[in-house]
């Protein structure tokens, strides 16, 4: 998997670079948008992060460029720009996430996962050990008993399942099932985790949903059991 | 906010409206009754001096010093005339003796001696009211009739009642109708104020829309040119200052939240990615060092941008005293020859023998600082800043010049240099960043010391920065020693930028 990092401020793209790398991505990382452009003509990225202020181009006009070539890699934008405005902006433009800095480098790693992994075609039923969902019918089982879900609860179980061995963090939780921007509310994921939780894994000796310190939520087999 | 109806602009409009007309009209209604009764009495006292000279001409004293009624009896005009005469009358003589009366004035009395004699030394004819016990009213002309050196009172009446009837009947149906007047008048005061004052309520109301979020709105000028229309145009004015600072202040607080936002960044991520890889002490070390890097520009930028506020709010004091610029230049020019050399570039200055201004030397210095030292930063190696003072007499100016032969600035630049945070980009490279607030700074000095500043530059030619100051002159040179010497204990901040 390889990264680009489009990123002026330096010390920025230091510890991106670094930490990116220690995730066992390969990255390469650009200062400005006319070498931002020049390495996504050379090379296949499968994920290009995006600071928004670069010195020569703005971060728009390079994310156009990038959507104009046929090798459509997801964009992750990293601005100092919160507002919602901007935000819609860099969707709009085409970015496939976004996120404010500060952010925390975890935060980070977790949306970079889940990015990578879309574009891969998604069955109608997702299978994690006993539990089984089924996305058109909308009915879940573990070990064939059948459990009753509120719509929320089916939706965080379903991001879960797609995303099965990646963390989660609980923003990205709250901005996926409940589309939009819950800044500040974000323990109401794990108020809805709990329920989950008394519903698909108290009764079962194996746990599936994990809590990862400092980031979220993560659904996974048990250590030492394979699917 | 709730508004009383009595309270209301409307309401009192209408009501002093009332009271002027109610005052108005009852003061009029006195008026036209006097001016009616005048015309009245005028009336019959004409009839009264046509009846007196008539009498004239009958009365006549004969032989023996008595007064007789000359007229032929067979003429029946005449007859019928003096008849009418001696409807009502008397003849009193000089003594206050009454010689001849009628019936009719007998009713209503006879003059007292005193009074006839008063008519007679005066010689001149004056008219009484009389009544009578049936109650009506008789208008007496008193004269005097000198017949053969003998003097008579002749005192002739006439009927007053109908004339005081007219008097007293237009005067109760005015006043009786003066209520429903002004009651009418009260009425169409009420519907002429709310006339009034409409375009008042209308504009309260599109006033009322301004608010915070929405400060682009402005109220329509009417057009008509009035008191209104100039009030509206005061408060579109204000509208739009405050809208400019409220556009500052969000384009300030957007700039310091992004400034702030890029170190915090730093220092987490750096932080965080050591934390997650760090295999040795040492490397750890490091990424604890450069954090420490970060949090010092942080506490730079919130130190600038609280020293910033302070000057621009006002609560920065300047300590002025005479100041020649001209050491001053010298001082900072030799401080910052150091990095000039490090960049290769040579610093020169042409300067007069003094030139002194009123200033405060802390900020002057630091707006040498900045400027000198920003033309040291963007000019080219081989490159030169020089600085140059020149004084001009006719506009009693100084003229500080700093000019570089650097990269120059391209136009589109310039109208934001003084803006803060703006950074011309592309011109500074990473860890030479600057702050974007030094030139605004500066811009606040210049101005506090009542000066201008401008910029003018070309690509690939250079900069040039020229201050203006007022120059003391001989007689300001006296106050502002004065001055000083009281104000020697003021404080004043330092101002890192």
């Amino acid at each position: 998997m390889r990264i680009l990092v489009v990123e002026d401020e330096k010390r920025i793209a230091d510890f991106l670079g670094r930490g990116l790398e220690s995730a066992g991505y390969a990255v390469d990382i650009a200062p400005d948008g006319q070498t931002a452009l020049d390495l996504v003509h050379a090379t296949d990225y499968d994920l290009i992060t995006l600071d928004m202020m670069l010195p020569d181009v703005d971060g728009l006009r390079v994310l156009e460029k990038i959507r104009n070539r046929k090798s459509n890699p997801p964009v992750l934008i990293l601005s100092a720009r919160g507002a919602v405005e901007d935000r819609v902006k860099g969707l709009e433009f085409g970015a496939d996430d976004y996120l404010t800095k500060p952010f925390a480098f975890v935060e980070l790693l977790a949306r970079v996962r889940v990015l990578l992994r879309r574009g891969q075609p998604t069955p109608e039923k997702l299978i994690v050990g006993e539990l089984s969902l089924d996305c058109i019918r909308r009915k879940v089982t573990r070990s064939g008993d059948n459990i009753e879900l509120a719509p929320k609860e089916f939706s965080i179980l379903e991001y879960l399942m797609r995303n099965k061995g990646r963390p989660l963090s609980r923003t990205m939780i709250v901005e996926h099932v409940w589309d939009m921007d819950y800044d500040g509310l974000t323990n109401i994921v794990d108020v809805y985790i709990r329920h989950l939780r008394s519903k698909i894994d108290d009764r079962y000796p194996s746990k599936l949903i994990h809590t990862v310190r400092g980031v979220g939520y993560m659904l996974e087999l048990p250590e030492g059991r394979s699917e | 906010m709730q508004r009383s109806i009595f309270k209301g602009l409307r309401f009192r409009l209408a009501l002093s409206y009332t009271l002027f007309f109610a005052i108005l009209l009852t003061g009029f209604g006195f008026v036209l009754r006097g001016m009616l009764s005048g015309v009245m009495e005028t009336t019959v006292q004409g009839l009264l001096d046509e009846e007196w000279a008539a009498c004239k001409g009958f009365l006549r004293s004969n032989g023996k010093g008595v007064l007789e009624w000359n007229y032929d009896p067979n003429d029946k005009e005449e007859t019928a005339i003096v008849e009418r005469l001696r409807l009502i009358y008397m003849i009193a003589d000089d003594k206050g003796e009454v010689l001849e009366s009628s019936e009719l004035y007998r009713e209503m009395g006879f003059q007292s001696p005193a009074a006839i004699s008063q008519v007679l030394s005066d010689g001149k004819p004056s008219y009484t009211f009389h009544p009578n016990l049936r109650g009506q009213v008789f208008m007496v002309r008193q004269g005097t009739l000198s017949e053969h050196g003998h003097k008579y009172f002749v005192g002739l009446g006439r009927n007053f009642t109908p004339s005081l009837r007219v008097i007293d009947e237009f005067s109760l149906d005015y006043f009786l109708a003066l209520p429903f007047i002004i009651l009418t008048a009260a009425f169409l005061g009420w519907l002429l104020a709310r006339r009034a004052m409409q375009p008042v309520t209308e504009v309260a109301a599109q006033v009322a829309q301004v608010s915070g979020s929405n400060l682009s709105l402005r109220v329509p000028i009417r057009g008509s040119r009035d008191e209104l229309d100039h009030m509206i145009a005061n408060f579109n004015g204000m509208v739009a200052r405050l809208e400019d600072s409220f556009h500052q202040i969000r384009q300030f607080s957007t700039d310091v939240s992004h400034e702030l936002r890029t170190p915090i960044t730093v220092v987490r991520g750096q932080l965080e990615v050591a934390l997650m890889t760090a295999k040795s002490e040492a490397e750890l070390r490091d990424a604890i060092e450069s954090a420490l890097i970060d949090i010092d520009r942080l506490s730079q930028i919130v130190r600038a941008l609280l020293n910033l506020a302070k000057a621009e709010g006002g609560q920065l004091n300047l300590q002025k005293q005479d100041l020649d610029l001209v050491p001053l230049i010298r001082g900072v020019v030799s401080e910052l020859e150091i990095p000039a050399i490090d960049r290769q570039v040579q610093l020169r200055h042409i300067l007069p023998r003094s030139a002194s201004i009123s200033a405060d030397r802390i900020q002057i210095e630091r707006l040498l600082y900045n400027l000198i030292d920003n033309g040291i930063k963007y000019t080219r190696p081989a490159g030169y800043v020089e600085v140059v003072v020149t004084i001009h007499q006719e506009t009693e100016t100084i003229q500080l010049e700093i000019r570089d032969n650097g990269n120059g600035i391209a136009p589109e630049h310039l109208p934001h240099l003084f803006d803060r945070f703006y950074r011309v980009p592309g011109l500074e490279n990473g860890a030479e960043k600057g702050l974007g607030l030094g030139l605004s700074f500066v811009s606040w000095i210049v101005k506090a010391h009542n000066g201008e500043i401008q910029v003018s530059s070309e690509l690939g030619v250079g900069t040039s920065f020229r201050v203006t100051f007022p120059l003391i002159t001989a007689s300001q040179k006296n106050q502002n020693d004065y001055g000083n010497q009281r104000e020697s204990t003021g404080r004043y901040s330092n101002i890192g930028s």
